[in-house]
This record gives structure tokens, C-alpha cells and sequence, in this order.
């Protein structure tokens, strides 16, 4: 106990700060949040997705299982109905990101945050690739206004976020009119000057990036930097790495998807669209580009949420006597099977318990692996369907590869073998709660 | 009427605490009103309740959520094990007794 009491506080002092600043830090938050706030309108995209390949195509899964085909013989004329929902949400996501960020960084710093986003939207298009004219209508690219042009997105978000909130503030800069003029355009006289400045000097930067590189800024920071990222984040090392310093997070309370979701979705972002947008174009999630995305981590590997606690409420209902845990247990099934899981990590508690942290970064690590092996070996097509991380597990891994029926069961040998290695855990945890009750109560020492 | 914030990561959690408080203010007869927010949207919020929790999984943003508030009402991090166990009664106990001590 000396040794574990020790480690904790060195461990609390150690990483407590950091996550806070990390949690903290303006930038940070502001991309996290971003992504956050841009969620409902991408899953309003993978949900049509899912619903034209699975529902709508005649070979589609669930199709084959009403015998929809059969009902309705023209079916798949309806996927053009629905088919341009994934035109406004995945496909320009980079537009929403770009002003969301900015307007999180100006709500921080205390600044005009509707107009501190707009004015990132236009910059993302002052530096954007000129228009093609083609027989006389201009035209501009798609390229990157979805899953490519993120890290412009991100850059220009924070950078005008920054220097909006800041030239906002100089009192030199600011236009203030008379009393009587309304407040909707006293503010837009307040923000008009730095406004004027930040377009210029981004046209003139651009200017200056296209004399030296002709292709344009997006072009360079995809090939400088996303490209690099993505290679980084799309392995196995790395997919095994982000979840054991996510469980690990939460062994000390700290909730680690949210402290680790800046850098994933720098990642895992755009390889998990361009799956969608592969999906959506061949109706299959057999060849998707990126087999190794995170959404391994939930297909596999976080049911229950963190830890893949479902197999830890599973193995106390075989292996524990103890009244408390399974009272725990009771509790925490329904928001369990939802991948919710405060109540069993703080309630058991997992935090901070020596003996249940084991299984608890052990299990996502190896069924992390399972899948990727499952994947690589073409035993199963890539999680290319995005499905709500809420959704009860092994059914996130049989609509993730588009109704493979194989991949549900691998995702049920996956809770199986998480109730396997957490079992012997339970009962050393069980006997450990034991002992230590029988000692407390000789010395009445009750301590937290 | 006792206004009470949680600050919490995503909702999900914090809104089973918040049925469970509820639950037992009816039960005690207290008049309460719980809003259940993240720290990102909390801003507002803070400036009109009267005491504000937070989860313990984000304890660490609590330095954020004092300036905030900057000492105007008292802020405290829920104590693990009610949180976990969903101890809506304990919770609101504490939190009334957090009221009662300014």
C-alpha cells in the first residue's frame, strides 16, 4: 500500500496540471469544442450514408432482412433523395470548423464571436484555390472544403480567432458611434477596421505563399503537415497508444477522451471522412482507404465506454459476493450499454484502484488488436460507416463495416474476452475490499 | 427556490445525477432547480445559481470554473463515491449545506 500510495500522488501531482492545462488551454478547447459543437451535422451525413447502403440499395443488409427489395422494386431511386445530405455536412466540414474555431477562441478572449467567425470563413476562402473558369461559369473546387482542407480550417480558425480578438480590443481601431445608432450596427462599426486589416493581410499572405508555391496554401500544409499527421494516426502503434493514455486518464478521474480529442481528431478526422465519402461512393465498406481509424477503439473496444467496462459489469455478475459491487454493477448496466460510464468508474470505484486499472488499459489494447487483426487479414471490411459512439457495442462494429455479420460476432468474442481477463481481477479486487474492511474495523482507521 | 449547477463533460452522466436529485429534493419538499452543463457553456449559468459542483472526472477544471464564478458562490467537487454511485440525496444534502454556509 506505501509503494501504491506514493505512486498516486506522484501520479495525481504529475497529471493533474496537465490535463487541466490541456483542458485549459484556449487553443485546444477551441478545436475540441469545435468538433464537438460540428458533430450532430456530420452524423446527420454517415446516418444517410448508413441509411442509402443498408436500407435503401437492394443488396443492402437490412434491406435483405425486411425484403425491401422485393416490396419496392425501384428502392434505390430514393438514395438520390437523401444522397446530398452528405454534400452539406462531411463534404464542406472544413467550413463549419473554420468559423466555429474562431468563434471559440473570441468567446474566450471576450470578443465580438459571430463576427470573429465570420470574418474566418471569408479568410478560408481569400486563401482558397482561385476559381477554374470552364466554358464560361466559374467554378471552384470541393477539394478542400471537406476532410482535406481541415488544418487550413484549424490554422485560419485559430490565427484570425487570435488576431481578430486582439485588434478588436485596440481602441484606436474602433469606430463608436452615437447613443441613438441600434446595437446591431454600433457592433459592426466596433469590429469593421480590424476586420478591413485581417482580409487584407491575409490577401497579401497569400499572395506572398503563392509566389514562393505556386499550388496554394492548401496544397502546401496538407503535403507539410495533415498528410504527416494522418500517416502518424492511421497504425496500429499509435491506435493502441492514444487508448492506453485515454484509459489511463481515467484510472486517475480524469475523463480522457475528452482530455485526448484535440489531437485525435488531428489524426483520425480526415481518414474516417474520406471512409464515409468512400462508402458513399461504392456503397461498400470493403477497400475503404484507411483500415486503421480510431473507430477500431469503438467497434471493439469500448463497450461500456472507457475500458470496455461492459466486461467488468459482466465478470461482477459471475465472480462477486460482495453487496456493493454488485449493487455498482445494478446501476451501471443501462448507462453502460450505452457506453456511459461514471457511475462504475467513480462508484466501484476503478479510479485509483490498483488492482482494477490492470484489466481496465489492458482489455481496450488488446481488443484494439483483435479488430486490427480481424481487418488486416480481410477477415472483416474497415469500420468505414461512422456510428454514435452511444450505440450498444458490438452492434457499433456490425453497422460500422455496413451489416457484417461476422464483425457482430467478433464483437461479441471481444466481450467475452473482456469478461475473461477482468474475472480473476474482480475476485483479487473482491478479496483485497475484504481484507481491508476486517482491518479497518480492528483500528477504526477510516481514510479516503 | 435553490438554483444548483453541475459541471460535467458531456451531460451524459451528470443528467442521471440530476433525475436523482430531483427525486429526492420531492422527496424532502425542497424547491430546486438543476441545470446540468459543460464547462465551455457554463459561463452564464454561473452567474445565476447558487452554488456550483462539478464531477469529480473534470476536478481539474475547477480553477477554470473559480474564476469564473470568482468567489461569488461556493464551488466544490462532488465527492467520488456519491457521484458514482448516483447518490442524488447525498449530493443535494451537501449542496444545500454548501448554500446555507455562505
Amino acid at each position: 500500500m506505501g509503494f501504491m500510495d506514493r505512486f498516486e500522488r506522484v501520479m495525481e501531482k504529475a497529471l493533474v496540471p496537465v490535463a487541466a492545462k490541456l483542458n485549459s488551454q484556449r487553443h485546444i478547447v477551441a478545436i475540441r469544442d469545435a468538433f464537438i459543437l460540428a458533430f450532430p451535422i456530420t452524423l446527420a451525413g454517415s446516418l444517410i450514408v448508413l441509411l442509402n447502403f443498408a436500407v435503401l440499395a437492394p443488396d443492402g443488409f437490412i434491406a435483405k432482412m425486411l425484403f425491401l427489395h422485393k416490396l419496392f422494386p425501384n428502392l434505390a431511386d430514393f438514395q438520390q433523395v437523401f444522397a446530398p445530405v452528405l454534400n452539406g455536412s462531411t463534404s464542406i466540414l472544413s467550413i463549419f470548423i473554420v468559423f466555429l474555431i474562431a468563434r471559440n477562441i473570441a468567446i474566450a478572449l471576450k470578443a465580438d464571436d459571430l463576427l470573429c467567425g465570420l470574418t474566418a470563413l471569408s479568410v478560408f476562402f481569400i486563401v482558397y484555390p482561385e476559381y477554374i473558369i470552364v466554358d464560361g461559369a466559374s467554378l471552384l473546387s470541393t477539394q478542400w472544403v471537406g476532410a482535406q482542407g481541415l488544418f487550413v480550417a484549424m490554422l485560419i480558425g485559430l490565427l484570425v480567432g487570435e488576431v481578430f480578438s486582439k485588434l478588436s480590443k485596440a481602441k484606436r481601431l474602433q469606430i463608436k458611434m452615437p447613443a441613438s445608432v441600434p446595437p446591431a450596427i454600433s457592433r459592426t462599426f466596433l469590429v469593421l477596421f480590424p476586420i478591413v486589416i485581417i482580409t487584407i493581410l491575409f490577401s497579401i499572405g497569400n499572395a506572398i505563399i503563392l509566389a514562393i508555391f505556386p499550388d496554394g496554401i492548401h496544397e502546401l500544409i496538407y503535403t507539410l503537415i495533415q498528410t504527416p499527421l494522418k500517416d502518424l494516426g492511421t497504425n496500429i502503434v499509435s491506435l493502441v497508444i492514444l487508448a492506453i493514455v485515454s484509459n489511463l486518464l481515467w484510472v486517475f478521474g480524469i475523463h480522457g477522451p475528452n482530455t485526448i480529442a484535440a489531437i485525435r481528431e488531428g489524426m483520425f478526422a480526415e481518414a474516417g471522412l474520406e471512409n464515409l465519402e468512400f462508402v458513399a461512393a461504392n456503397g461498400t465498406a470493403w477497400g475503404a482507404p484507411y483500415p486503421v481509424t480510431w473507430a477500431i477503439n469503438d467497434a471493439f473496444a469500448n463497450y461500456g465506454g472507457s475500458g470496455m467496462t461492459l466486461g467488468l459489469i459482466i465478470a461482477i455478475f459471475i465472480a462477486s459476493r460482495r453487496k456493493d459491487y454488485r449493487d455498482i454493477g445494478k446501476l451501471s448496466i443501462a448507462p453502460g450499454l450505452f457506453n456511459i460510464n461514471e457511475p462504475i468508474i467513480f462508484g466501484l470505484p476503478v479510479v485509483l484502484n490498483p488492482i482494477l486499472i490492470v484489466p481496465f488499459i489492458l482489455v481496450p489494447a488488446i481488443n484494439i488488436i483483435i479488430g486490427y487483426i480481424a481487418i488486416t487479414t480481410e477477415l472483416i471490411p474497415p469500420i468505414a460507416y461512422s456510428v454514435p459512439w452511444t450505440t450498444p457495442g458490438p452492434l457499433i462494429a456490425f453497422f460500422g463495416t455496413g451489416g457484417n455479420w461476422l464483425a457482430l460476432i467478433i464483437g461479441f468474442v471481444c466481450l467475452a474476452i473482456s469478461t475473461l481477463i477482468y474475472l480473476p481481477f474482480v475476485i483479487a479486487a473482491n478479496k483485497a475490499a475484504n481484507a481491508q474492511k476486517s482491518v479497518e474495523t480492528d483500528s477504526k482507521n477510516v481514510s479516503m | 427556490m435553490k438554483k444548483i449547477l453541475l459541471v460535467c463533460a458531456a451531460g451524459m452522466s451528470t443528467s442521471l445525477l440530476v433525475n436523482k436529485m430531483n427525486e429526492a429534493a420531492s422527496g424532502k419538499g425542497v424547491e430546486i432547480d438543476i441545470v446540468a452543463l459543460p464547462v465551455s457553456e457554463c459561463e452564464k449559468a454561473a452567474a445565476e445559481v447558487d452554488v456550483v459542483l462539478l464531477g469529480p472526472q473534470v476536478r481539474y477544471q475547477k480553477s477554470q470554473v473559480d474564476t469564473m464564478v470568482g468567489g461569488r458562490v461556493p464551488v466544490e467537487v462532488i465527492d467520488m463515491r456519491a457521484y458514482g454511485t448516483m447518490n442524488g440525496g447525498a449530493v443535494l444534502e451537501r449542496a444545500l449545506e454548501l448554500i446555507d454556509g455562505k
